[in-house]
C-alpha cells in the first residue's frame, strides 16, 4: 500500500502576463540584443503571484476543502499539487498518485468515442490499460451510458460528459483525488450517487481536496479546510468553526480573519 | 498512454472517410502519377526510371514534412491535458512523429509491392532501410520537439514552418537528382539537412547501392545534431511551457 502525502513549505507562484502583442518572436529576438535596463522600459509583460507563501501539510486521512473568491489562488494551488505549475519558489514534497478532476470533462477528445476517451484519459491519469478493460463494465454502468458509450462524445449532452469523467477520476481510487467545482450540472439523482461514492473514498482514507462554493459538500466531505485571499491562505480550521467564520467575512465583516491583507 | 495518443491520431485522421487508411497509400501513388507525368514527360528531367526515382525521395520528404507541422502542434493540440495533468513534455511530439511514421512504414511497404507487381525489381539493397528509417526518424524527431516548444513559445512558427518547408521542398533533391546541378554548386544541396536522407534513400531504393560510410555517417551527425537540440530545447522547457500554452 502506496502512502500519500503532500508538503509545501512556503510556495509561491509568479505568473507574467503577456500582453497579447508582446508576446512573439520579435520581442525575444529584441530582449537578446539589448540591455537588460532597457528591457524593463520596453517589457509589456506584467507579473502577478497566484500564490504567495502558502504552507500546508497533508497526511492520509485529510480530507481538505478549499474556500475563498473567484481569484483567490484556489484553481492555482490545486496545479501546484497536481504539478502542473512548477513552484516559483519554496519547496513541493508530493507522494501518491494525484487524480485531478479539474474543469471537469474538458479533457475529452469530442471526435472520439465514450470508449475510447477512457482509454485515453485514463492512461493520462495514470491507470494502465489493463486495469481500464477490466473496469469498463463497471465505468459504463456508474456512468449511465450504456449504447452511448460507443458515440462519439462531442454528441454528449453536458451532463453525460460530467459522468463520464467523474466516474473515470473516482473509479481507481486515486491516492490524491482533487476535486474542483463539484458536478457543476449534473442531475440531482446522479449527484446523490456521486457523493455516495465520494463517501466511500473518504473512508478509504487517502488524501482528497475539493474546491467548492456551496458550503453543504464542505461539511460534508471534508475535516480541514482553509480560506483563500489574493494567493495566501488566511484561515485554517475544522469545517464547523472555519464555515461561519468565512460566511461572516463574506457579508463584509471586517477582521474575521484576524489582520486584514493589505490590497 | 503514448499508445493511445497514437491511437487516437490514427483513428481521427481518415475518420468519417469512404476509403479510411487506404489515403494514406492513394495520397503517395496520386502524387508519384502527377509529379511523375509532370516531370518526366513535360519537363523531361533526363532520369531513368524517373518515377522509381521520385519514390525514394518523396516518401521520405512526406515523412517529414507531415511530422513536422503536425509535431508543431503537439503542446497547442494537447493543451487541455498539459494544463491539468503533470505528463513527460516528450510524449506528445513522439506520439506526432510516431503516427506519422505509421503512414511512411505502411505506404513505403505498400508501394513496394505495388512497384513489384508494376515489373520494377526490388532491391536487394532494401535490408538496409531498417537503419536509415530508424536514423531518419530520431532526426525528425529531434526536430518536432524544437518545433512543438517553439510553436507552443511563438505562435508565428507554425507559419514560418510552413514557408520553409515549400522552400526545403524545392532546395531539395526529391524531384531532381543532385547530379543535375554543377558540381561546384551541389554543396548548396549537401548543406541541407535533410539532403543527407534524401541521398540514403535513394542510394538504397533507386541506385540500389549500400550508401557509403560517409554517407550513413553524415546522417547520423545530422540525427544526433537534432535529437542534442530536442533535449537540450525539452530540458530547459519542460516545466516552463505550462505557462506559455
Amino acid at each position: 500500500m502506496s502512502t500519500a502525502k503532500i508538503d509545501l513549505e512556503d510556495v509561491s507562484v509568479r505568473f507574467r502576463r503577456y500582453n497579447m502583442r508582446s508576446h512573439g518572436i520579435k520581442e525575444a529576438a529584441m530582449r537578446l540584443f539589448t540591455k537588460p535596463s532597457w528591457q524593463d522600459k520596453q517589457e509589456k509583460v506584467s507579473e502577478f503571484w497566484g500564490l504567495r507563501g502558502v504552507n500546508l501539510s497533508l497526511r492520509e486521512g485529510d480530507r481538505l476543502g478549499i474556500i475563498g473568491h473567484n481569484g483567490a489562488g484556489k484553481s492555482t494551488l490545486l496545479k501546484i499539487i497536481s504539478r502542473v505549475y512548477p513552484p516559483t519558489m519554496g519547496k513541493l514534497t508530493i507522494e501518491g498518485r494525484v487524480a485531478p478532476l479539474i474543469e471537469i470533462g474538458a479533457g475529452f477528445s469530442p471526435e472520439l468515442s465514450g470508449r475510447e476517451n477512457i482509454y485515453l484519459s485514463g492512461t493520462i491519469l495514470g491507470i494502465r490499460t489493463k486495469v481500464l478493460t477490466q473496469r469498463l463494465d463497471s465505468i459504463t454502468s456508474f456512468s449511465e451510458l450504456g449504447e452511448f458509450i460507443d458515440t462519439p462524445v462531442k454528441y454528449y449532452s453536458s451532463g453525460m460528459a460530467l459522468r463520464l469523467a467523474f466516474t473515470l477520476a473516482t473509479e481507481i481510487i486515486p491516492d490524491i483525488l482533487i476535486l474542483d467545482e463539484l458536478y457543476a450540472g449534473g442531475d440531482v439523482s446522479f449527484i446523490e450517487k456521486g457523493n455516495r461514492r465520494l463517501d466511500e473514498f473518504v473512508h478509504s482514507s487517502k488524501i482528497l481536496i475539493l474546491v467548492a462554493h456551496q458550503m453543504e459538500y464542505i461539511q460534508r466531505f471534508c475535516n480541514r479546510v482553509v480560506v483563500m485571499e489574493r494567493g495566501q491562505i488566511i484561515g485554517e480550521g475544522k469545517p464547523h468553526d472555519v464555515v461561519p467564520m468565512y460566511m461572516a467575512h463574506m457579508r463584509g465583516e471586517k477582521g474575521v480573519f484576524g489582520a486584514e491583507l493589505p490590497a | 498512454m503514448l499508445f493511445h495518443l497514437l491511437a487516437r491520431d490514427l483513428k481521427l485522421k481518415y475518420k468519417r472517410t469512404a476509403l479510411g487508411y487506404l489515403w494514406s497509400l492513394l495520397n503517395p501513388i496520386l502524387q508519384l502519377v502527377l509529379l511523375g507525368t509532370v516531370f518526366s514527360h513535360v519537363v523531361r528531367w533526363q532520369i531513368k526510371d524517373y518515377t522509381l526515382f521520385l519514390f525514394s525521395g518523396l516518401l521520405v520528404w512526406n515523412f517529414f514534412s507531415t511530422a513536422l507541422i503536425s509535431g508543431a502542434y503537439a503542446y497547442l493540440e494537447n493543451e487541455h491535458f498539459i494544463r491539468k495533468i503533470y505528463l513527460p513534455k516528450l510524449m506528445f511530439p513522439l506520439s506526432k512523429v510516431l503516427f506519422r511514421l505509421v503512414d511512411f512504414l505502411f505506404s513505403l511497404l505498400a508501394l513496394s509491392m505495388l512497384g513489384w507487381v508494376l515489373g520494377y525489381s526490388l532491391r536487394p539493397t532494401m535490408i538496409w532501410l531498417p537503419p536509415a528509417v530508424l536514423l531518419l526518424f530520431f532526426f525528425v524527431l529531434g526536430l518536432s520537439v524544437v518545433a512543438a516548444v517553439l510553436t507552443a513559445y511563438f505562435r508565428d512558427v507554425q507559419y514560418l514552418i510552413q514557408v520553409g518547408l515549400q522552400m526545403l521542398y524545392f532546395a531539395s533533391p526529391i524531384l531532381y537528382s543532385i547530379d543535375i546541378m554543377p558540381v561546384h554548386l551541389q554543396w548548396v544541396l549537401r548543406a541541407n539537412p535533410l539532403c543527407a536522407f534524401l541521398l540514403l534513400f535513394q542510394e538504397i531504393i533507386y541506385v540500389g547501392q549500400v550508401p557509403t560510410l560517409q554517407q550513413w555517417g553524415f546522417a547520423a551527425g545530422m540525427t544526433l545534431l537534432s535529437m542534442a537540440t530536442g533535449c537540450l530545447v525539452l530540458l530547459y522547457t519542460e516545466h516552463k511551457l505550462v505557462f506559455r500554452l
